[in-house]
């Protein structure tokens, strides 16, 4: 006498929020294809060779001769340096990104689903970490293995460790709270099977958003590094670096400054933007209801 | 490879209802109690601790539909997750198909999991959005090592839903569609008990109606012990023969449904039947309140 | 309750449809709410009565769009199209509402107290010092014991019953003309949602507001509501007085409904 289950007569599907993405989400998605673009141009063309020094236009106004942003102390060309810049800046913060994303992800995972007792050890490690400095341990390691693009990232990564860690675990628990984990485990699945299929799924916008922010915090730490010379060595163009010589002149020819600096904060910004929009569409408490 | 049904080995024997493994009692719950510790205020005082349920005993007959009523903070929630092996009681023995679970280890409850399932209140948690209705039927299949895809769709065939549902997202269906796939998964393993927590508290009463007939004609099809726990007396009327009514966690009343919905003997029950809404006394209330407007107009 | 010489209808709602995108969802409602008269919206879930209501106080979310007419007494534009500005004046002011999830009504890292003062600072009935002695008095009316201590405490420290009966003081709070109840005691305990239901008769009765009740059970909509409308697939399809609907019900689909909040009707099984 079951009647059959057709008669919907309107699918609002609750679960599907009408919610378009801001306009600032496609600002920041923008400017992070811009920059992108820029790194992935400069493998085939730059205005100038990378290696051409202009010597009779050093320190030059922007327009001056062909360099549309103008030339550093020894005549390089600005646009050029900052186009391979860019490339240092996305591979290392990939990289760092990289290095926290996939040690932070099941760390997080695990001590949102051990006792609390266990997780209260492992978040009490993840804040020490935390509260080390990323830049002391980026001098530690130049110390020992020499200032170094590598070097960079492995500190960035380490520091932007402990974000993922907090945010995936607090996912996890909330994952780990829902029915569908109660009836997975009341079908006999175990821990390492509920966390592949049914909680790593569902943190996985968490993981992107993260990634984006922490993303920003790299940038803004690899120019830091590399402007005390812990990061990428002389010979690697690099934004903090280019911020670095500039620094000596900076009352004769300030925009050589400021190029690399509006680069640097233009690429923060962008993956700021683009971190919170995704935070706003892909917010696990809006994705399951 | 398909396991024939004789020349298995023995454990598989229990597991199966086969005839030498049918104790009269799907589940016997016998003076369970359940304590939960508090944070302690200060380093000085001793622990306090809250009993959730306090020496709870009662016996679900095999192929019976038993109804379990509480309401909030009455400990059913504890006790569903004491049956789904889910929990472990304070002190006391859960007793599923003649197998004592509180003292088995995870990998001990694995056979079990396959007999009892469950059926969660909201249709929407109670399924992964990231997978697709094929993949959540077919979860508790797969765990359990037995064939997939034929039983998927013949379960999906039995809850009502088409092969189209396979291949589509929990979010694309509405709350008794859902609560169907969350049945069809809970059948899958064709458990010889069915526990449902609360299953049709979230849904209008047109399609509670519909998901209540399903569990009554699934339950005579399948074979299998329903457990039906739920705040409202009425819905536990509709599908079950007994009833035991859970209030501060203590069995206050236990009987055949229709002598307790006749003649309850305990205040709380008569309280819990007196609450139900029903139309009768809707239009009871409407009735009073249109004859003291005319009253009122009158004066 | 004396019957009233007015006989315009305190809240006039004419063809109000509801969109997402290029899909209608409700179809032409029309509504006439008169002073102190109690509506009930009935319908399965999917019915359209909680987008209906949804566009009568202007809280329509995202890609949702209404149009139509609904006009409140007293105000000069219509509601439809109104400039949130103005919705927000008469939303706590003049039309209060209960929803079905009393946690999430509530701010959970507010005090009770706050959250009822804050209706009235708002919209300026008010100053602080008597909104604190109007908090207490109307959590009082709402029955909760020990209100002092209740407007001291968090959300989170409540009972169901009794997140929802504060949620129910807040939209009381400045006497409004309407009260729009959400399905209000769906989440709610049997024994609780009796208490619940006598109190937002009672309270709706001392105020003499208007009610427009929305459930999906006609058991429930009876103990409250003078007349019904019974809503499915985004239509009207049914309307009068509870006393003819549940006597004589004319839709299939109110019979049907009927049948179904009759759970233990006799031969059902």
């Amino acid at each position: 006498m079951t009647a059959p289950a057709t008669a919907t007569p309107l699918a609002v599907p609750a679960g599907t929020p009408f919610r378009p993405l801001g306009p600032l989400v496609y600002i920041g998605a923008g400017i992070v294809a811009f920059i992108a673009l820029a790194a992935v141009v400069s493998f085939f063309w730059t205005p100038f060779d990378l290696l051409y020094l202009d010597y009779a236009h050093r320190s030059a106004g922007p327009g001056t001769a062909g360099h549309w942003l103008g030339t550093d102390r020894i005549g390089r060309d600005i646009a050029t340096r900052l186009m391979v810049g860019a490339r240092t800046t996305l591979y290392v913060g990939i990289v760092a990104v990289g290095i926290a994303a996939i040690a932070g992800t099941p760390i997080g995972i695990v001590a949102g689903m051990v006792r609390p007792g266990w997780s209260e050890v492992i978040m009490r490690a993840n804040d020490v970490l935390l509260a080390f400095p990323a830049l002391l341990l980026a001098l530690i390691l130049a110390a020992k293995y020499g200032g170094s693009v590598t070097t960079a990232m492995v500190a960035i990564g380490v520091a932007s460790l402990p974000g993922f860690v907090r945010v995936i675990r607090s996912g996890t628990i909330q994952v780990m709270s829902t029915d569908y984990v109660l009836a997975a485990r009341v079908a006999g699945r175990r821990a390492p099977g509920i966390a592949a299929r049914h909680v790593l799924p569902n943190v996985s916008g968490l993981i992107i958003v993260q990634a984006s922010s922490a993303y920003a915090i790299a940038i803004l730490a690899e120019a830091g590094l590399s402007f005390l010379g812990l990061g990428a060595p002389a010979s690697v163009p690099s934004w903090g670096r280019m911020l670095a010589e500039a620094q000596s002149l900076l009352t004769i020819a300030p925009l050589t400054a400021l190029w690399p600096g509006l680069a640097i904060a233009l690429a923060v910004l962008g993956f700021n933007l683009l971190g919170d929009g995704l935070r706003d569409r892909l917010d696990p408490q809006l994705l399951g209801r | 490879m398909t396991e024939p049904e004789t020349n298995v080995p023995d454990v598989n024997v229990a597991d199966r209802n086969g005839p030498q493994a049918s104790p009269p009692n799907a589940v016997v719950i016998d003076g369970v109690s359940r304590l939960f510790h508090r944070r302690r205020r200060s380093p000085w005082t001793a622990p306090t601790s809250v009993a959730a349920l306090s020496e709870v005993s009662l016996t679900v007959p095999r192929q019976s539909r038993f109804g379990i009523v509480g309401e909030s903070g009455s400990g059913k929630t504890t006790l569903v997750r004491l049956i789904a092996a889910l929990d472990r009681p304070t002190a006391g023995r859960v007793i599923i198909d003649g197998v004592d679970i509180s003292e088995l280890s995870e990998s001990g409850l694995r056979p079990m999991r396959r007999r009892l399932q469950l059926v969660f209140q909201d249709p929407m948690g109670s399924l992964n959005p990231r997978m697709r209705i094929r993949d959540i039927v077919a979860e508790p299949l797969q765990v359990q090592g037995l064939p997939v895809d034929d039983r998927v769709r013949a379960v999906l065939g039995q809850v009502g839903l088409d092969a189209g549902a396979l291949h589509r997202y929990p979010h694309q269906f509405s709350g008794g569609q859902r609560q169907r796939i969350s049945i069809a998964r809970a059948i899958a393993t064709r458990p010889s008990i069915l526990l449902a927590d609360e299953a049709v508290s979230a849904l209008d009463v047109t399609t509670r109606v519909q998901i209540l007939d399903l569990l009554d004609d699934l339950a005579a099809a399948e074979d299998f012990t329903l457990v039906f726990v739920s705040h409202d007396l009425s819905v536990i009327r509709r599908v079950c023969d007994r009833v035991a009514v859970l209030k501060d966690g203590r069995i206050v009343e236990t009987g055949d449904i229709a002598s307790v919905y006749a003649d309850p003997q305990h205040p709380y029950t008569r309280e819990l039947l007196a609450a139900v809404p029903t139309l009768r006394h809707g239009l009871a209330s409407a009735r009073a309140r249109q004859s003291a407007r005319a009253a009122g107009s009158t004066l | 309750m004396p019957t009233s010489q007015t006989v315009e209808p305190i809240l006039r709602v004419r063809g109000v449809t509801v969109s997402a995108g290029g899909t209608e969802l409700v179809h032409g409602v029309d509504l006439d709410l008169m002073p102190g008269e109690r509506v009930g919206i009935i319908g399965a879930s999917g019915s359209g009565k909680t987008l209906t209501c949804m566009a009568v106080a202007g809280l329509l979310s995202g890609g949702l769009r209404a149009a139509g007419s609904i006009r409140l007494v007293g105000v000069a534009t219509d509601l439809i199209g109104a400039r949130e500005s103005a919705l927000a004046k008469i939303r706590g002011m003049r039309i209060g509402m209960v929803f079905q999830e009393p946690m999430t009504a509530l701010n959970p890292t507010m005090r009770i107290g706050k959250q009822v003062a804050e209706v009235m600072r708002i919209h300026g009935t008010q100053d602080r010092r008597g909104a604190a002695r109007a908090t207490v008095e109307l959590l009082n009316q709402t029955g909760l014991p020990d209100p002092e201590r209740i407007a001291r405490s968090y959300p989170h420290q409540l009972s169901g019953g009794q997140r929802q009966r504060v949620v129910l003081a807040i939209a009381m709070a400045n006497g409004p003309d309407v009260l729009i109840c959400d399905e209000p005691t769906t989440a709610l305990d049997v024994t609780v949602q009796a208490t619940v239901l006598a109190l937002i008769d009672r309270r709706v009765r001392e105020e003499n507001a208007a009610l427009l009740f929305i459930s999906h059970d006609l058991a429930v909509v009876a103990e409250v509501c003078d007349r019904v409308l019974v809503m499915y697939g985004g239509h009207v399809v049914e309307t009068g007085s509870v006393l003819q609907v549940l006597a004589d019900p004319q839709h299939p689909h109110t019979r049907r409904l009927l049948a179904d909040a009759e759970l233990s009707l006799p031969g059902a099984r």
